[in-house]
């Protein structure tokens, strides 16, 4: 099953990269997985339920300077945002990101059901895999996926 | 032609994002309405002329599938176009939404361009270009 995950976790690092180049215009490389996101950072994540999968989660944390720009750029923004915004919308990001994760993984014709995403606050549970990406300015930012119960 | 335009998603960012694109598609807008569930998307129609529903489907209390299909069984609801805005990019669902009388269906993250053609092919396709 660790093995499964780590590879669906490079499927999720693919749909992560594609979402922040179409919605944030941001070019991301994936990174050494052993690297670390410092803190401080904003972690959201969402519970994905597939026909012909378990029940996994999607996990995305990004430094609060990177997820301010985000929001920045999403809401069309050049000076400051809120901090709420900035919450919700790496809250909404996980749910894109899930949604384009399960395109890759989910079987034609099956469908899926993603979660409301929230905010985490505790640590990455034991178990999942996850893939680093650095922007191409070299800001850091992470995916990570688990399977529930596992 | 301005629009009237009903913006349903539980997200507030994910609705700043889409008045945004609105904003940036060069069509005259003429107001745009927002609901934050199926359930207040249904009061805002009650209450306001609405040209389009620009819709989420994975939203508490009545969910974007829910609200097309209410909808569609509504005289005076049934004519008013509804676009699916959503995250879920998967082919099944998709096709889900189109069949319960969805007219058109989006992935997240949408850009003016994508918006804008969608609209206008709804509502203006002589205007298509």
């Amino acid at each position: 099953m660790n093995d499964e995950i780590s590879l669906l976790s490079h499927s999720l690092a693919r749909a992560a990269s594609r979402v922040l180049m179409e919605g944030s215009f941001l070019f991301t490389l994936e990174a050494d997985e052993d690297a670390e996101l410092p803190a401080p950072f904003i972690a959201a994540r969402v519970q994905l339920r597939t026909e012909d999968q378990p029940v996994l989660w999607v996990d995305f944390s990004v430094q609060e300077a990177l997820a301010v720009e985000i929001t920045q750029s999403h809401l069309g923004e050049t000076g400051p945002v809120e901090a709420e915004d900035v919450r919700n919308t790496i809250a909404e990001l996980v749910n894109v990101i899930a949604g384009a994760f399960a395109r890759l993984v989910v079987a034609p014709g099956n469908l899926c059901s993603i979660g409301s995403p929230m905010l985490r606050t505790e640590a990455l549970p034991e178990g999942g895999a996850g893939v680093m990406l650095t922007t191409d300015n070299g800001q850091p930012l992470r995916v990570w996926l688990w399977a529930e119960g596992q | 032609m301005s629009y009237r335009i009903l913006v349903v998603d539980d997200s507030p960012v994910a609705r700043k994002v889409v008045r945004r694109a609105l904003g940036m598609t060069q069509l005259e807008i003429a107001e745009i309405y927002e609901a934050g569930s199926g359930v207040e998307a249904l009061a805002s129609l009650r209450s306001n002329w609405v040209d389009l529903v620009l819709c989420d489907v994975h939203m508490p209390e009545m969910n974007g599938q829910e609200l097309v299909e209410h909808m569609k069984q509504q005289d005076d609801l049934k004519g008013t176009p509804v676009i699916i805005i959503s995250s879920d990019t998967t082919d099944a669902r998709r096709d889900s939404l189109l069949a319960a009388g969805a007219d058109d269906y989006l992935h997240k993250p949408i850009t003016p361009e994508r918006l804008r053609a969608a609209v206008l092919c709804l509502l203006h396709p002589e205007n298509l270009t």
